[in-house]
């Protein structure tokens, strides 16, 4: 996982303190001086201070420490804002006992962090030759961080030099955006038209509901049922039922032109660009999807540019299938190479949503394709400019304006609220 | 991400989120730092003790040390200001040296005022004046241990200000201000024991705010740091010692005598003066000379009259007409003494070819100057070769003396009126005593050496140290003169003492006898007065100089040199190391050159062993890893690793792989093979195996059986390549970084 590129991977240094180059400049003109003066008692201070400060140079690497280090997240993988305990277990190794040294983790983002204090690493045998070490990371944003390498600083006795190595491999913490429990009540679920759906749904739970038909041609042969046959007297193929949720569709704009805040930014890893608003609609889509597919749906989430989201698998994947859906959604980042948009299906039945946030004419006209004939659309508008709204709204779709500093929570209420005027409810 | 080690290891003691803070917390033992600089300036002050008597000065220097040092730690622990420790220290200070010094010229005896300042320079220009005048070790005067006292409240004060500001290196700055005080006043390392207590509490100091580390490394470190200091300087190229005189120089202050032991001491003598001469002996050529004894030291007669015309000198003082003598000259060039007077030899007639102002002083004959030194001046001088007659010297009598040259002061030591009567007692005339007392002094037991009275405390020419020279009888010429000055003064002979230099070698060049004198010819003897002669110089110092002619006597002990044409043989040592008392006798003794081949033999034995030493290290170093291992085989615990390991090694060592993936059984296939039969070793490797894999009461592994092995493994190796497994184990190359394999 370590990235060659990596700035932080060849840093083993030796470097005299500023006490030591004080020391050593003291002791070079005592040496200096002590000839033209001739006197032996000069030479001795400058031997002293010389033996200080190159001694120290010494000793920081004779006992620079080698160790290696294991790194372990817990949770392995955490959302933005969370907490993850970072789990350090460092091997001596050497062949001597480390000293008592100074630990650092390399942590791309800023962090109240004190250096440590690291006990002396004996050798002997592998459970003593291992120190645990823990802290606690407190990311603010999703993304893929490169957590490390460990830093660990040794300065001699008397402080004339310090060696600072870097320990072990660079991890890669995963930060997913941060999924808001969204409450029943959005705009789809106040939709009227709920029949098809109802059944649908009560399709979810029948997985033995089963009917034969009269067969026809192209159905295949090991499709046939044969105990119906021989009762109807005709060929009988099982009518398996379609037990496909209603779909739900999510458009997200990850086009880089769709965001006029983005700015370039390296604390990601790869640096990529970052705009607030798209972090919006990442949260925003993590939550959503999240909520539509506890509320039944078969999510879909489609993108303007080429895909990263992995989608939500299906139901019988298990509960993974949501977290390498996070997963994949820490590692979303605004594209700027585009590809064709592609035509939506519009086979399957379900609402669509959109969140957008300064699109061009182009993505906006796609949007507007996506959404079913008959079926309900909703827009979540990030600052969009009023043209393109007029068209979101002119075409029926309802439309909810946020702002990046909006909370997910109240953006979902609002589009309830929205929704219930859109029907007159109040 | 490595998701390998899931068990969760067994925190070991200490181990774990160690969440010390920095050790440099305000506040956090403060008492003990202030108690380390204070005992580090404790240490540094006590390096003076050689340039001062007694203990009352470091007594004093450090407790106004610890009472600014207390004053700032006490007030840092009452007021979180950074501002007011130093201001509140260092009044403190001021107010203590006001109390201890000048407390009834200050209000309140602590608030200095004006008078309170002119006390302190009248007092410090009493201390400067009596460190100039007074030799090493000096009595302290209350003005030198004012200036101790204001040395130490300067530089606690500048410690603790070091200190507060977290810069505790910076202590090295008042320490070092402390230290360079003997170094300044006397050359040589003042005293190798302090320095090293000093530089161990620097370090110590410098341990502040540091981070815990192994006690070992530490101990191990600064034992290196502060001994190297000391040893290293023997490697490097020496320092040029021959510019260190021009520097603090043979230069003679206001009283030669005192410093005399010194400059006789410092090695590396150069050329002095050289002169040639019509007399008949070699010429003794006098700087000053010394009248008044006080008891602690003999000083000149200040406030003589001048005489500024050098061309006519005074007659000199109680010659009488009856006195036969040549007239002679002796032309002189000055190379490298710093002083102003002008060696002359005595009784001085005139001088010409001077340059500058120079005047003479009559009771001596001394010329002097006040602006111009000697230093580079080539003049003639004419005087007179007095030869008085036995019988002239048999009747002479003692009763006019010049005033001043009989006193003694109270309290003269019993053994020194003891010693001169019981040696001139027999005697019938004066200068038949002053004969007695210079063979007593020249002959055995007396011994010359310029170090023995510093080793043993009685350098000087004081009563005391007199007394305890005439129980010891070893010195050299100060003592000698001293004494014989002492003693004649006792017996009723007025005497004094001349300090100048003894005749020097004598070279044949340019068909004329040229005499070379060097800093080390420097010389103290007495002059005796006689009536009707005047003062007559003799040479109660043995092995030094020339005795006069008229000093000779019949029953002279034969080891004196009489015949002054003889040189001093080896005048001129080539080298600091040799032992400066002998260096005007060659050995003579067989037991003398016996002792010197004995040295010499023991030099080259030591450096032998010096180079076994280094060549048997790394063996020594391997040993202590194999009895470390044994070691752990015998207590148990993890014998089988410990074994295997030091199997491992030996192949190692006689340089087959062994690498560390290689099971036990893996290698000793590997070996039997290679060793051409299963031996010791595959026994082994089974004892090995039940030892790390069988029940815990298998049968324990001896460390007889490794050794069988280890025998095996050697013996199979040629003899270079087991010698180079003795000298240079490669095991400890792979100990030492393993990854290189």
């Amino acid at each position: 996982m370590s990235e060659p590129t990596s700035s932080l991977r060849r840093s083993r240094s030796i470097r005299l303190t500023v006490r030591g180059w004080a020391t050593l400049v003291v002791g070079v003109s005592l040496l200096v001086l002590a000839y033209p003066v001739g006197r032996r008692e000069l030479l001795v201070a400058a031997v002293l201070a010389l033996l200080l400060s190159l001694g120290g140079l010494l000793v920081a690497r004779v006992r620079r420490p080698k160790l290696e280090v294991i790194r372990l997240f817990s949770p392995p993988v955490v959302s933005a804002g969370g907490v993850a305990q970072v789990t350090l277990r460092a091997r001596n190794a050497g062949s001597v006992t480390t000293p008592t040294l100074l630990w650092n983790d390399a942590i791309p983002w800023r962090e109240r962090q004190q250096p440590n204090e690291l006990a002396p690493i004996r050798i002997g045998s592998a459970a003593a030759r291992t120190a645990v070490l823990h802290y606690e990371v407190h990311p603010r944003r999703r993304g893929l961080f490169p957590i490390g390498p460990l830093v660990v600083e040794y300065t001699d006795p008397f402080g004339m030099a310090r060696s600072v190595s870097a320990c072990g491999d660079v991890d890669r913490l995963t930060v997913v955006p941060a999924v808001v429990d969204l409450p029943d009540g959005g705009p789809v679920l106040v939709d009227g038209d709920g029949a098809a759906q109802l059944i649908q749904r009560r399709a979810v739970g029948n997985d033995d509901d089963l009917t034969t038909r009269e067969y026809r041609a192209g159905d295949a042969l090991r499709r046939v049922h044969w105990r119906a046959s021989a009762r109807h007297g005709e060929l009988m193929v099982r009518q398996e039922e379609h037990r496909s949720h209603p779909d739900a569709r999510i458009v997200i704009d990850t086009r880089l032109t769709g965001y006029p805040d983005a700015f370039p930014d390296s604390e990601s890893w790869p640096p990529a660009p970052h705009s607030d608003r798209f972090e919006w609609a990442v949260r925003m889509l993590a939550s959503l999807a999240v909520h539509l597919d506890d509320s039944g749906f078969r999510v879909d989430v489609v993108e303007s540019a080429t895909g990263q989201v992995e989608q939500i698998g299906e139901r019988w994947e298990g509960g993974q299938r949501i977290e390498s859906f996070l997963t994949s959604l820490a590692a979303v980042r605004l594209l700027d190479r585009h590809h064709e948009l592609v035509g939506a299906s519009a086979d399957a039945a379900g609402p669509t949503f959109a969140i957008l946030a300064d699109p061009d004419a182009e993505v906006v006209d796609w949007v507007l394709r996506q959404r079913r004939p008959g079926q309900s659309g909703a827009v979540f508008a990030v600052g969009m400019r009023g043209e393109s709204r007029e068209r979101f709204v002119d075409n029926g779709w309802l439309c909810i304006d946020v702002r990046s500093d909006d909370d997910i929570l109240d953006a979902w209420r609002a589009s309830a609220t929205e929704a219930g005027y859109l029907r007159g409810a109040y | 991400m490595a998701l390998t080690e899931v068990r969760t290891a067994p925190r070991a003691a200490g181990v774990g989120p160690a969440r010390r803070g920095s050790r440099l917390r305000p506040g956090e033992g403060r008492w003990a730092q202030a108690l380390l600089v204070a005992a580090a300036l404790a240490a540094a002050l006590a390096g003076l003790h050689v340039t001062l008597q007694g203990l009352s000065w470091w007594f004093v220097g450090t407790a106004y040390a610890a009472s600014v040092l207390l004053a700032a730690a006490l007030t840092r622990s009452l007021v979180r200001s950074a501002f007011w420790p130093p201001i509140v220290s260092l009044a403190a200070g001021v107010a203590l040296l006001t109390l201890g010094y000048a407390a009834d010229t200050a209000l309140l005896g602590i608030i200095p005022t004006p008078a309170t300042l002119a006390r302190f320079g009248t007092l410090v220009n009493s201390g400067v004046t009596s460190i100039v005048e007074q030799r090493v070790p000096a009595t302290p005067e209350l003005g030198i241990v004012l200036l101790i006292a204001v040395l130490m409240v300067v530089c606690a004060w500048a410690a603790d200000l070091a200190l507060a500001t977290r810069h505790p290196a910076l202590i090295a700055a008042p320490l070092a201000a402390i230290l360079v005080v003997p170094m300044a006043i006397k050359p040589g390392l003042a005293d190798a024991f302090w320095y090293l207590v000093t530089a161990a509490l620097y370090l110590a100091v410098l341990r502040i705010g540091r981070r815990r580390d192994s006690r070992r490394v530490v101990l191990v470190t600064g034992g290196i740091l502060v001994l190297g200091s000391l040893l290293l300087p023997y490697a490097l190229p020496g320092v040029d010692a021959r510019d260190a005189p021009r520097v603090s120089g043979l230069r003679t202050g206001l009283n030669p005598l005192i410093s005399l032991g010194d400059d006789l001491r410092r090695g590396d003598p150069m050329l002095a003066l050289s002169y040639t001469t019509s007399a008949q002996e070699p010429v003794y050529l006098r700087l000053t000379t010394l009248e008044t004894f006080t008891g602690e030291t003999w000083g000149p007669i200040v406030g003589s009259a001048q005489g500024g015309d050098l061309t006519r000198f005074p007659a000199p003082t109680g010659l009488g007409g009856a006195t036969p003598y040549d007239e002679a000259t002796v032309d002189v060039t000055v190379s490298d003494v710093i002083t102003n007077w002008l060696p002359a030899p005595y009784p001085t007639t005139s001088v010409t070819g001077l340059t500058g102002e120079w005047f003479w002083e009559p009771d001596g004959l001394t010329v002097r100057s006040v602006e111009t030194g000697a230093r580079g001046q080539r003049y003639q001088a004419s005087f007179l070769e007095l030869a008085p007659t036995s019988a002239q010297l048999a009747v002479a009598t003692s009763r006019d003396a010049p005033a001043g040259t009989l006193e003694l002061p109270d309290g003269v030591p019993e053994i020194i009126p003891q010693t001169a009567h019981a040696v001139a007692d027999g005697a019938a005339s004066s200068y038949d005593k002053a004969l007695a007392l210079q063979t007593y002094l020249r002959s055995e037991p007396f011994e010359y050496s310029e170090q023995a009275p510093v080793d043993e405390g009685f350098d000087g020419s004081g009563m005391d140290a007199l007394a305890v020279f005439l129980d010891r009888k070893v010195g050299y010429c100060v003592h000698y003169a001293s004494a014989m000055a002492v003693m004649a003064r006792e017996l009723g002979i007025p005497s004094r003492i001349a300090v100048g230099f003894q005749p020097g070698d004598r070279q044949f060049a340019d068909g004329s006898n040229v005499y070379s004198v060097s800093t080390d010819d420097l010389h103290a003897w007495p002059e005796l007065y006689f009536d009707g002669i005047g003062w007559l110089r003799f040479e109660p110092t043995p092995g030094r100089g020339a005795v006069p002619d008229y000093g000779t006597q019949p029953v002279d002990d034969p080891n004196t040199p009489q015949d002054e044409s003889s040189p001093t043989p080896s005048a001129l040592p080539t080298s600091a190391t040799d032992a400066r008392g002998d260096r005007d006798e060659t050995p003579q003794t067989p037991e003398q050159l016996a002792a010197q081949q004995g040295a010499s033999a023991l030099v080259s034995l030591g450096v032998l062993a010096a180079v076994l030493l280094v060549a048997l290290t790394p063996a020594g170093f391997r040993a202590a890893v194999r009895r470390g291992r044994i070691r752990r085989i015998r207590q148990g615990g993890d014998a089988a690793a410990a074994a295997w390991e030091e199997v491992r090694d030996t192949a190692r060592d006689v340089g087959w792989s062994a690498p560390e993936s290689e099971t036990p059984r893996t290698f000793a296939a590997r070996i039997a093979a290679e060793l051409g039969a299963e031996g010791a070793i595959g026994a082994f490797r089974g004892h090995v195996e039940a030892n790390a894999y069988g029940r815990p009461d298998a049968a324990a592994l001896s460390p007889a059986e490794l050794a069988a092995v280890r025998r095996e493994i050697l013996r199979s190796a040629d003899l270079r390549t087991r010698l180079r497994a003795f000298l240079l184990p490669p095991s400890l190359l792979y100990r030492w970084r393993p990854d290189d394999r």
